[in-house]
């Protein structure tokens, strides 16, 4: 789609950012609109790679259930790693990753409480397996800078 | 603007028999109070035949929270500090009665000539030193005042300090069971190696601020704390908790050098045992910081799932929820990331 959702939306915000914004006669209502801006300046970013970033998180997953898979005694939990090894995306709607991606993660917490018991190297490699994802996963979600929006309080 | 400025005028009156010709002027929200609609303004009367001004801050309970915090908790505190010359602003007046501003308040004096504290935006290299230095003593002040003698040991509830570490996280972690809006692997991570590495108690129990950071006190251009805010997470409890939530790098563009972005860990802290009287344990501080990033991230899914139920729609929530909470999540991968890689999982 021309032009796209992303430049729209940066577009957008940079309006936000440098005409409404700052013509705003309250301080409160400057930094509201700044606040709004980041979010769709995160939107845009959000919208070219959301789906890439939930269908490469979920294979990856299952990557680490079918190595899980020869490890875990606890037939259930062996199971449910087998059946989500094997899983697959049907579909690439933002909900139906995060769907999955949901799933996904609630029994990699199930599986990392069980390896965390499992003192043989093999535990420790996929401990480490795990971490390692969640240090990927959670660089390639990387937030856009605030700071080059603007100044923000989470609380006050 | 109007209607609090009425509504507000009528309860000064209230509070203060006798004064006539009440005014509020300059009445402006204040962006971010999240956890309070913060409001300044200033309020003019006649008190006999002499014309008052005073430079003023509401705070109201808002219709949804990023924390749900009892306002006396904060009132209190201020009342207890106050008096010590830590510098707080005076609290006037507690109003737990919705009638006067449709939900309760809490009115104090507005710290003037000051500038906010930014987790961004540093104070400014010529005096940024002395800020960061005071910064840091003022946290250890407030450690090393005991909570009896300041009156707070009965007004916060009461912990043994074996258990100081337990509480706040069972806190936390229910704050994440009940509000997160989908799976955490990270945090429970986290929170299963904090409940299998406990922290050593704390040698006594201290008052602990609850959110010491940038952005929640004010200086001035000389290089003075002028007050320090936001006490509404204010408890009894071990001091390792606040220097480790002063030195969380979310506060400090991701830096462990400069804690809080001012002066060196190093010297921080030893600003901080100098006025403290304690001494910090490593082990304790590892377990806190830790603990810090769990606590972090409880408020950020908070605040998103207040977003996302509706019940406050403030775009600050939607942040909250959105970019702290992304921060929050990949600092504690790496960390505890590198703590299993030491075999310590």
């Amino acid at each position: 789609m021309k032009p796209s959702m992303n430049e729209m939306l940066e577009s957008i915000c940079e309006t936000l950012l440098k005409d409404i914004a700052p013509s705003q006669q309250s301080d409160y209502q400057t930094k509201q609109l700044n606040t709004m801006a980041f979010l769709i300046l995160n939107a845009a970013k959000e919208y070219d790679q959301a789906a890439d970033i939930r269908f490469q998180e979920n294979a990856r997953m299952r990557k680490i259930f079918l190595e899980a898979s020869t490890l875990v005694e606890d037939q259930e939990l062996r199971g449910k790693v087998e059946a989500a090894a094997k899983s697959k995306d049907t579909s690439l709607s933002i909900k139906a990753l995060d769907a999955a991606n949901d799933e996904l993660n609630e029994l990699l917490i199930e599986l990392q409480t069980y390896v965390e018991e499992v003192e043989t190297p093999l535990g420790a490699d996929l401990l480490q397996s795990i971490w390692s994802y969640f240090v990927d996963s959670t660089a390639r979600r990387r937030e856009v800078c605030p700071g080059i929006v603007v100044d923000l309080k989470p609380s006050n | 603007m109007k209607e609090i400025s009425k509504q507000l005028a009528a309860y000064l009156e209230h509070r203060m028999p006798g004064i006539t010709n009440v005014e509020i002027t300059e009445l402006s929200r204040i962006h971010g109070g999240a956890s309070r609609e913060t409001y300044s303004l200033t309020a003019r009367w006649r008190d006999g035949g002499k014309a008052v001004e005073r430079p003023l801050i509401l705070r109201r309970d808002p219709v949804g929270s990023l924390i749900e915090t009892d306002r006396e908790v904060e009132y209190n505190a201020y009342s207890a500090f106050y008096p010590l010359g830590l510098p707080v602003p005076e609290p006037l007046y507690i109003e737990n009665d919705p009638k006067w501003l449709g939900r309760p308040f809490f009115v104090m004096e507005r710290i003037v000539n000051s500038n906010v504290s930014s987790y961004l935006v540093p104070p400014d290299s010529s005096i940024i030193d002395q800020v960061g230095r005071q910064f840091w003593s003022e946290l250890g002040r407030i450690a090393g005042a005991d909570p009896a003698e300041i009156g707070l040991a009965d007004k916060l509830e009461k912990v043994e300090p074996e258990n100081c570490w337990k509480r706040e996280l069972t806190y936390w972690e229910n704050v994440i069971n009940e509000d997160q809006l989908h799976s955490e692997p990270i945090a429970r991570a986290a929170i299963r190696w904090l409940k299998k590495n406990p922290p050593p108690p704390p040698p006594r129990l201290s008052v602990v601020h609850g959110d010491y950071r940038t952005g929640n006190f004010l200086y001035n251009d000389a290089g003075d704390v002028t007050a320090i805010l936001d006490w509404e997470l204010c408890h009894l409890g071990d001091p390792h908790e606040d220097i480790a939530w002063a030195a969380d790098p979310f506060w400090s563009f991701e830096s462990t050098e400069r804690p809080s972005g001012m002066i060196p860990r190093e010297e921080a802290f030893r600003q901080w045992e100098e006025t403290s009287g304690f001494t910090i344990d490593p082990a304790a501080l590892r377990w806190w910081e830790i603990f810090s990033m769990v606590k972090g991230l409880a408020i950020w899914i908070s605040a998103g799932n207040e977003f996302q139920q509706g019940t406050n729609k403030d775009i600050v929530l939607a942040w909250s929820g959105f970019f702290p909470r992304l921060v929050h999540n990949r600092l504690l991968a790496e960390r505890l990331s590198t703590l299993s890689r030491e075999v310590l999982l």
